[in-house]
């Protein structure tokens, strides 16, 4: 059976109005945030350029403060068939834009009312536009209607004003040219607000209102002014961002994947030919934003914010400390698209759907990842500094060592003792005679100079010198000895604990690799100045010794059994465990 | 022959020689190839061995020289026996089965870390110290010793490839091979650079 019903108005009590006007009964910048947005889609519907959109705000705090009275200005001004076709219509979400096709904040035409309505014992609106006067507004029982003796009053401007109570004498140049031309304004006019007692103030809420996500936007691209005294001078407000770190000064843009797949396996378009643009911008801050209301993700539609998560809310993974020190803006706006339901009626957030969770998870990943470079920059820093500690030991192992290597090499080779390194002087290169390029020893090794039996052999035509006493530097803290204009070298976990590149043989230069997985444990557990560090770097001239003297102990003795190799290994480190103490001495009291 | 003198020499061992024991025996064994000349029965020629003792032979992993000493690598023995003992059992096409110094070169092989980095995938990056341990060489290893463990190495990874020996896993092998040329890819100018004589020094 088809059932015939015969459809009626729609009849809703003004308690409606009471539930749906509670969040905005209390939330002085949410509701100031909606009047600025209908100042603003005024000039846009009159087809104002943004830069000359002034907008005029007062929070005149009173005594007693519950007294006082909040004005939202602007020079564009409503003509009485706009406040009885858009302005008194609850919930049309055609009405900021007039059917005019254009963009405008206003969404759903409901929230500056709301705020009119319910967050002051009184409210009204003052307007004037082509020669006609209108005031608007709610009285204390919350019933909207024209003021009496004021619907589409016929009078000229500077009466009009008077009856605004603008003094254009006092407004901003810029003000003044604007009403100068429109020949309009309007005034909001809100008389004792709720909740502004006590701790409430009117800068604190100008303050918030230069960070909300939505009136943030309107004070960067418009001249917002505003003042809290009635006869101080109008300032201008700016959207401060926070100071970038150092690090990472540039914003961060990422474009949105044309599609993602959904919770359900769905795919969710957030590009197309209709909405091609989105992309994710990130921005870093040199101070924790934690509790400042700034570390946040805004989301952007086509002319405003749509949207705004703490990021703290997005749940990041991996580095969530990190995340305090991002903020940024995810423009896309295909949640627009009428079909996606995505946008909410406060635009305080998106409407949690499968659609915008998809989108939030891959911007969180994108925070995350980034979070994860401000972690990893902050560990190198933090190494850095702790490193400035292990230099100035580093330094006096190398006078240790040097002092040490030679009376060590001649008591495990023989000789002097004399001299600052290992190894001969070299015997030249290229002994065969023959030009077959068989000699390729290095300065240290005469195997191949000389031919067996010393037969055939030249002495070469290049003498080199010998090996140089090895010089010790820490990676990635240490200037690069061979270029000191590069960054200090930085070496791979997975590389060893003492390092070489191929340049640094001949000059006999070792890095201890600071970023072995042990030094960083005790790093960033002890710190540089630990007993365990020291010992750990300790433990790396022992070993740099070691190497060396085995190249040393190969050269002159050839084949190396394992029995031959461990006796050596004991001699040495019998050596460095009781030779220390005294060249310690000599070189802890040079460098104290 | 070298080969085979020295190995006589060596006792069929890798032991260090000395290099006239070398030339007297490879006289001995081939007085025809190292005679001096106009005198092949009476006298030995040292410079026939200077030369490929230190060049190609060095080069090609088969020797190794410590202290004026000689000593086959286990390549060069198992080339040395391969000449003076073929095996019997070597089908025409010589596949089936690889030297066992080259079967124990690929075991080793198998347990490099660059071995394994490949099988994960291209997320870590591969160090030069990964080519120095797949190579069984260090960063000061001498140019014709390097060039010695690249020839030995790839040599056995290829006999490998090419004999199927059913002893090896081929998916091990595989990879293997995989990371001998994403090494080689890698740091193909590290390995020029270590390789050359002189590069060092010039650069």
């Amino acid at each position: 059976m088809t059932v015939k019903i015969k459809p009626e108005d729609n009849v809703i009590t003004d308690d409606l109005l009471d539930t749906l006007g509670r969040e905005w009964a209390f939330d002085h910048v949410k509701g100031q945030n909606e009047l600025w947005k209908n100042a603003a889609d005024q000039y846009i519907r009159d087809e104002i350029p943004d830069e000359d959109q002034v907008i005029l705000v007062e929070l005149l705090e009173l005594k007693p403060k519950k007294n006082s009275v909040f004005r939202v200005i602007d020079f564009g001004g409503m003509a009485h068939n706009d406040i009885v076709n858009a302005f008194k219509r609850w919930g049309d979400i055609s009405a900021a834009s007039r059917n005019s096709g254009k963009r405008t904040f206003g969404g759903h035409g409901n929230g500056g009312k709301f705020y009119m309505r319910s967050a002051f014992e009184t409210s009204r609106f003052v307007t004037y536009r082509a020669g006609r006067l209108n005031v608007y507004g709610f009285n204390k029982a919350h019933q909207y209607g024209f003021q009496e003796g004021y619907t589409n009053v016929a009078i000229d401007l500077a009466a009009a004003l008077k009856v605004a109570e603008i003094d254009a004498a006092t407004l901003p140049p810029s003000a003044v040219a604007r009403l100068e031309k429109s020949q309009g304004f309007t005034v909001v006019i809100g008389e004792r607000p709720n909740n502004f007692q006590r701790s409430a103030t009117a800068k604190r809420i100008l303050e918030k209102l230069t960070q909300h996500p939505q009136a943030r936007r309107l004070v960067a691209h418009r001249p917002v002014y505003a003042r809290t005294v009635s006869t101080a001078d109008w300032q201008l407000l700016r959207a401060h961002d926070p100071e970038p770190r150092p690090d990472f000064p540039e914003p961060i843009m990422i474009e949105v994947p044309a599609t993602l797949i959904d919770e359900n396996g769905d795919r969710v378009v957030l590009r197309d030919d209709q909405w091609p643009e989105a992309f994710l911008e990130l921005q870093t801050s040199k101070e924790s934003l934690r509790n400042t209301g700034i570390n946040r993700l805004d989301v952007i539609g086509e002319i405003g914010a749509i949207g705004s998560h703490d990021i703290t809310s997005l749940g990041l993974t991996n580095h969530p400390a990190h995340g305090d020190f991002i903020f940024g803006e995810l423009y896309c706006t295909k949640l627009e698209d009428p079909q996606y339901k995505c946008v909410a009626n406060d635009r305080e957030r998106l409407i949690h759907n499968e659609k915008t969770r998809v989108l939030l998870e891959w911007a969180r990943d994108r925070i995350d990842e980034l979070a994860g470079q401000l972690a990893e920059a902050d560990a190198k820093e933090r190494k850095h500094q702790d490193l400035s500690q292990s230099s100035a030991f580093n330094e006096l192992l190398n006078q240790w060592k040097n002092k040490f290597m030679p009376t060590l090499m001649a008591q495990l080779f023989g000789g002097s003792g004399e001299g600052s390194g290992f190894g001969g002087t070299g015997a030249g290169e290229d002994g065969s005679g023959e030009g077959d390029g068989a000699a390729d020893g290095d300065a240290n090794d005469s195997d191949e100079g000389t031919p067996p039996g010393g037969e055939d052999g030249g002495g070469g035509d290049e003498l080199k010198r010998g090996r140089r006493a090895p010089t010790v530097r820490l990676s990635g803290y240490d200037a690069d000895p061979l270029d000191l204009m590069a960054p200090p070298l930085e070496l791979s976990p997975r590389q060893p604990g003492v390092y070489q590149r191929p340049k640094d043989v001949p000059e006999g230069i070792y890095w201890i690799n600071t970023s072995r997985p042990l030094a960083q444990r005790i790093l960033e557990s002890l710190g540089a100045e630990s007993t365990r560090w020291r010992d750990y770097m300790f433990q790396r001239y022992v070993e740099i010794i070691l190497k060396e003297s085995l190249y040393t102990l190969e050269r002159s003795e050839g084949d190396l059994s394992a029995d031959r190799l461990q006796g050596h290994i004991d001699s040495l480190t019998r050596a460095c465990t009781t030779m220390p103490s005294r060249s310690w001495r000599t070189s802890s009291s040079a460098t104290s | 022959m070298i080969l085979v003198a020295m190995s006589v020499v060596s006792d069929g061992t890798t032991r260090l020689c000395a290099y006239e024991d070398i030339v007297v025996r490879a006289w001995q064994l081939f007085p025809q190839e190292f005679g001096l000349r106009g005198y092949v029965d009476l006298y030995p020629d040292a410079s026939d061995l200077h030369k490929p003792l230190y060049g190609p032979l060095k080069r090609d992993g088969y020797v190794r020289v410590q202290n004026k000493k000689f000593g086959l690598t286990d390549s060069g023995l198992a080339v040395a026996q391969q000449i003076t003992q073929p095996p019997a059992d070597e089908s025409p096409e010589g596949k089936g089965r690889v030297r066992r110094d080259q079967l124990i070169e690929i075991e080793k092989l198998c347990k490099k870390a660059a071995v394994g980095l490949v099988q994960q995938g291209p997320s870590e990056e591969l160090l030069d110290t990964d080519l120095y341990d797949f190579y069984s060489v260090t960063v000061r290893t001498k140019p014709a010793d390097f060039a010695g463990r690249i020839a030995t190495v790839d040599r056995a990874i290829d006999a490998a490839l090419g004999a199927q020996d059913p002893s090896i896993d081929k998916t091990r092998l595989a990879l293997v091979s995989l990371a001998r040329d994403a090494l080689k890819e890698v740091h193909a100018d590290l390995i020029v650079e270590l390789t050359t004589v002189g590069y060092k020094t010039k650069s």
